[in-house]
């Protein structure tokens, strides 16, 4: 093993970390603010991959055009899947909603292999075999977009919370429902809502990883787990702290990947999230308890 | 949950001999949905213990039953000890994986516990890929004629379905069942009554991993060639999670009903595969919404209106 | 009492519920049954395999059926699939179903070693007679130390087909270094290791192997050791989803050998579709064209195109064969009892739509080796480049 691909895994884990960051921003926003793990959080990105390739095919447009509309698209989607499915669940404990996703999730796959049929799909598009250099590292161009992508997303969440009158609500909800409620706030508004963003981040993530790799209809599952691994690394419910989780955990895989062996590289994330589920609970930089 | 008009072990005992008469009616086809059925009721009983009588949800009970698979397949093929041997193996090694598991994912109450199973599960699927002295992706292959016939297999299953129901059963009215059910209702307020809340919780994990790994031990055994990708993977958590819940998770005889409601319906789909599974998942999410007992309490809920079956018309 | 009563009734009816659930079938027809992958990563093969076995057997019953000497006449042919999602153990349980729900009186393989043996597995057990197909021969012989008794392959061989690659650059100029790209499941392994031991033979030098396990998603560290490596081609053993994540990433980082073989990842139109333009040119060893001059090889190619409105596939023929070897099986058992079939398919010496078709003797051989050649993608279609006697259109090289 030379320098050399040790730092080009590590360039390139970082540059796709963006991905990892965007896909799982959705998954940590609905866990840190009403404690729902959504774990049909991976067919929400394959969703979008699937009606990005719809339109993309349909209309002969860009995948980076398809998702301005499938942004909208999934934001009502996740809205009302919220409040129909979800919601009326919030009151019964976690338990419940974590095992309607778990239903939602088996529904999705199995609608997606009747709707699309079981074959691998990809998002054509003009940048998925260009490359970019930096630094003297050959780098996709697609990793180099989601690296911004994952940063763009992530401020556009945190000023959408700070600075908005609703994005307020969402963190007066988050720390105190009951309070909330009685502020006046539709706390059950809110985790529509706060569905609806990380819905439409999916839309996001659910492109990128459409571009970027290929799909089927069970890709959702593996990238429900490296969400996990992101959202654990980072603190479950920060905003920042799921980016510099995706960042890390991409870093981490392409180091690992030059030292152990790309057979083993998933490994590497998994054994982080043991660790810091061991050590650090809250996340590496997790401030306030997550229980 | 249970009426006291019901005797749990009547129905136990009458449908143990029902099933056990099947091989004897001579239609293999019967035997061969029988054996899934039985097996899905050992499976759905080892998961009832931690998710529905414990409050842990485990979303990665396919690992329990991969490693008894893969367990007693080393013993019975590498190690070639003998076949009961080599399933005992599978339930223990199952059961010390649970050990080792408990420490991360025990720390912190809940929602970790499902997370953290998930996970571990997956990572656990990459590393036997990866691992190529049990013959990687792969697998391993049961030597032709090892082993017992199907009638065999299904007595051994229905065993375990029997002996895991009868087990929680035993357990629900010992020290242990309170401590689990506390801990399931309130996990502060069972602290508070000097439940050992992680001692407890590991003795039902334990418990459960131990069935799961025999009810895999032995169906691969049954299977005669296993590889990692689909001994391992989520479609078992899939399909364990669904026959609890549907059935009635935290009952005794939900997961039997949920069991024969999910066998039934995946044979009478087998040509719609993924069809079935939609069902599954529609009914899934209507019964955690409307049956919180699932069908089983459903049903005692309904008998209890007619007078016959005791319950007041309340 | 009455409770007990009601118990018991409930157990009836479950048992019912069952027993209908069994369909008795017919003594006047035949069953075949097949387990294949509807859906998962080997939907593609599936595809493939079930057309082929579904389009032998309707030619068959359009004739009236199988004839069957025992009884005088022809008995039409019931075909029953099963979908097991590229799910070993699904396809250990359909071909259980087959045998004991739908009693076949014979089977037909499903697609790659890990489905086709797991079905294999039953139809030892339960002693009916198989055809596979679409399962390279060494990795399917390899999985029964024994010897199969009831379970007959054909297939290349894959000693055979891992020197084609090196064949084919033979006729022009390269470095002769190559990158190995194999996954962990049988195949993978299986030609890994004989491209390891042909590559000297032939004058080629592996200077890198990468090995990974199926459904990797991200290459780049292997491609960079690739590169660094200074292999101008490679050769890849891998699923198609893999394998397209692979080919990209490879112009994603700017590698770009000069030959490049995809081993069953390359081979289903799904890889030309995806890829586009970058599909041209990369190779994949092939054992059947339609322009081979086999009887009723193009023929084949057109029905299955109007049928699908897709690309055909070399599979269509080969899965095809093998359904109709084993109704020629039973044509000259004459009868369905099971070892007659097999003995009889045993005996199968016969010229088909994949060339002839002749089991090898001797103790579990049981396998019917079928000559490769190399295919290449160009315009969107596959064309054979080598040997030069069949060949159908020239040799594109280096890579576009």
């Amino acid at each position: 093993m030379s320098f050399y691909t040790v730092s080009a895994g590590a360039l390139n884990g970082l540059m796709l970390g963006g991905l990892y960051a965007c896909m799982a921003l959705g998954l940590s926003m609905v866990f840190g603010v009403m404690r729902f793990v959504n774990v049909a959080h991976g067919e929400l990105l394959v969703l979008a991959a699937f009606l990005s390739f719809v339109f993309s095919t349909a209309f002969g447009l860009h995948p980076f055009i398809v998702v301005l509309i499938l942004i909208p698209i999934l934001f009502v989607f996740g809205y009302v899947v919220q409040r129909v499915l979800i919601n009326p669940l919030m009151s019964a404990g976690l338990e419940p909603s974590l095992l309607t996703a778990f239903g939602l999730s088996i529904i999705a796959q199995n609608l997606f292999v009747e709707i699309w049929g079981g074959n691998t799909k990809s998002l054509n598009n003009n940048f998925s075999e260009m490359n970019v250099t930096l630094l003297g590292i050959d780098v996709p161009m697609l990793y180099v977009i989601s690296f911004f992508v994952g940063i763009i997303v992530t401020l556009g969440v945190h000023l959408f919370i700070t600075r908005t009158y609703t994005g307020r609500a969402i963190r007066a909800a988050t720390q105190d429902a009951a309070t909330a409620m009685v502020m006046g706030i539709n706390v059950n508004r809110i985790y529509a809502i706060t569905a609806a963003i990380g819905a439409a981040t999916a839309a996001l993530g659910g492109t990128l990883i459409g571009m970027t790799f290929s799909f089927t209809p069970t890709t959702g599952f593996p990238w429900l787990l490296k969400g996990f691994v992101v959202v654990v690394l980072g603190g479950m419910g920060n905003i920042f702290g799921t980016l510099a989780g995706g960042l890390l955990l991409g870093l981490s895989e392409g180091i690992g990947a030059a030292f152990v062996g790309t057979g083993y590289r998933d490994m590497v994330g998994f054994v982080i999230f043991l660790l810091v589920l061991m050590f650090r609970p809250n996340g590496l930089f997790g401030l306030k308890g997550s229980e | 949950m249970m009426d006291k008009k019901y005797s749990p072990w009547a129905i136990l005992i009458l449908v143990t001999v029902v099933l056990a008469f099947v091989p004897s009616m001579g239609d293999r086809y019967l035997l061969f949905i029988a054996y899934f059925l039985v097996l899905n009721v050992a499976f759905a009983q080892s998961w009832n213990l931690v998710g529905g009588y414990t409050g842990l949800i485990s979303l990665g009970h396919a690992a329990f039953f991969g490693i008894g698979a893969y367990a007693a397949a080393i013993s019975i093929i590498t190690f070639e000890l003998p076949v009961i041997a080599g399933f005992i193996i599978g339930g223990l090694a199952s059961t010390a994986f649970a050990f080792l598991i408990s420490f991360p994912t025990f720390r912190f109450k809940g929602i970790y516990f499902a997370i953290g199973t998930l996970v571990l599960a997956e990572a656990l699927r990459i590393w036997m890929i990866n691992w190529e002295y049990i013959g990687g992706a792969q697998g391993m292959q049961f030597p032709i004629g090892i082993g017992f016939r199907l009638t065999g297999y299904f007595y051994i299953m229905l065993g375990l379905a029997v002996g895991s129901t009868a087990l929680l059963m035993y357990i629900l009215r010992s020290k242990l069942g309170v401590g689990l059910r506390a801990i399931r209702d309130n996990e502060d307020g069972a602290q508070n009554l000097g439940v050992d809340i992680f001692r407890t919780k590991l003795t039902a994990l334990m418990i459960s991993a131990f069935i799961a790994g025999l009810v895999g031990a032995v169906h691969a055994g049954r299977l005669g060639a296993i590889e990692p990708y689909s001994i391992f993977g989520a479609a078992w958590t899939i399909g364990v999670v669904n026959i609890v819940i549907i059935g009635g998770m935290g009952t005794i005889f939900g997961p039997i009903v949920g069991a024969i409601f999910v066998t039934l319906l995946t044979e009478a789909m087998a040509d719609f595969s993924g069809i079935h599974l939609i069902i599954e998942g529609v009914i899934l999410i209507l019964v955690i919404r409307f049956m919180p007992y699932g069908l089983w309490g459903f049903v005692l809920k309904m008998l209890r209106r007619i007078p016959l079956f005791g319950g007041t018309r309340a | 009492m009455k409770r007990i009563l009601t118990i018991v009734l409930q157990i009836f009816m479950i048992t019912a519920f069952a027993g209908a659930l069994h369909a008795q079938s017919a003594p006047k027809e035949v069953v075949i049954g097949a387990s294949v992958p509807k859906n998962g990563v080997l939907a593609a093969f599936g595809s493939y395999a079930g057309w082929g076995y579904k389009t032998a057997v309707a030619e068959t019953n359009a004739k009236g059926g199988v004839m069957l000497k025992k009884y005088g006449k022809r008995v039409p042919i019931k075909l029953v699939v099963y979908d097991d999602e590229s799910r070993p153990e699904l396809a250990t349980k359909n071909i259980e179903r087959l045998v004991i729900k739908d009693g076949a009186h014979a089977l037909l393989g499903s697609a790659t070693p890990p489905l086709v043996i797991s079905g294999a597995v039953v139809a030892e057990r339960e002693r009916i007679p198989m055809v596979a197909a679409l399962s390279p021969i060494r990795a399917f012989l390899g999985a029964n130390k024994a010897g199969w008794k009831w379970t007959w392959n054909m297939f290349f061989d894959e000693l055979e087909m891992t020197q084609q690659q090196f064949l084919t650059l033979n006729s022009v100029k390269s470095n002769k270094k190559v990158a190995l790209f194999t996954d962990n499941g049988q195949d993978g392994v299986v030609m890994g290791m004989l491209w390891g031991k042909n590559a000297p033979k032939l004058g080629y030098e592996i200077v890198y192997h990468a090995k990974f396990p199926v459904g990797t998603s991200e290459f780049g560290d292997l491609i960079r050791r690739a590169k660094q490596a200074k292999a101008e081609i490679i050769i890849a053993q891998m699923i198609t989803p893999d394998a397209i994540a692979l080919w990209k990433q490879m112009g994603a980082l700017n590698y770009k050998p000069k030959a490049a073989f995809f081993e069953k990842g390359g081979e289903p139109v799904v890889w030309a579709k995806i890829l586009g333009k970058s599909a041209e040119g990369t190779m994949v060893a092939g054992y059947w064209h339609p322009d081979l001059g086999y009887p009723g090889a193009k023929e084949l190619r057109a029905r299955f195109e109007k049928d699908t409105g897709e690309l055909y596939s070399q599979h269509i023929a080969d899965a095809y064969a093998a359904a109709q070897v084993l109704i020629d099986g039973m044509e000259r058992a004459g009868s369905i009892d099971p070892a007659a079939i097999n003995n009889a398919i045993g005996k199968t010496d016969k010229t088909y739509v994949v060339g002839p078709v002749k089991f090898t003797e001797g103790k579990g051989k049981r396998s019917a080796a079928l000559p490769t050649f190399m295919l290449q993608w160009q315009n969107g279609d596959l064309e054979v480049v080598h040997p030069k006697k069949w060949a159908t259109k020239k040799l594109i090289y280096p890579l576009p």
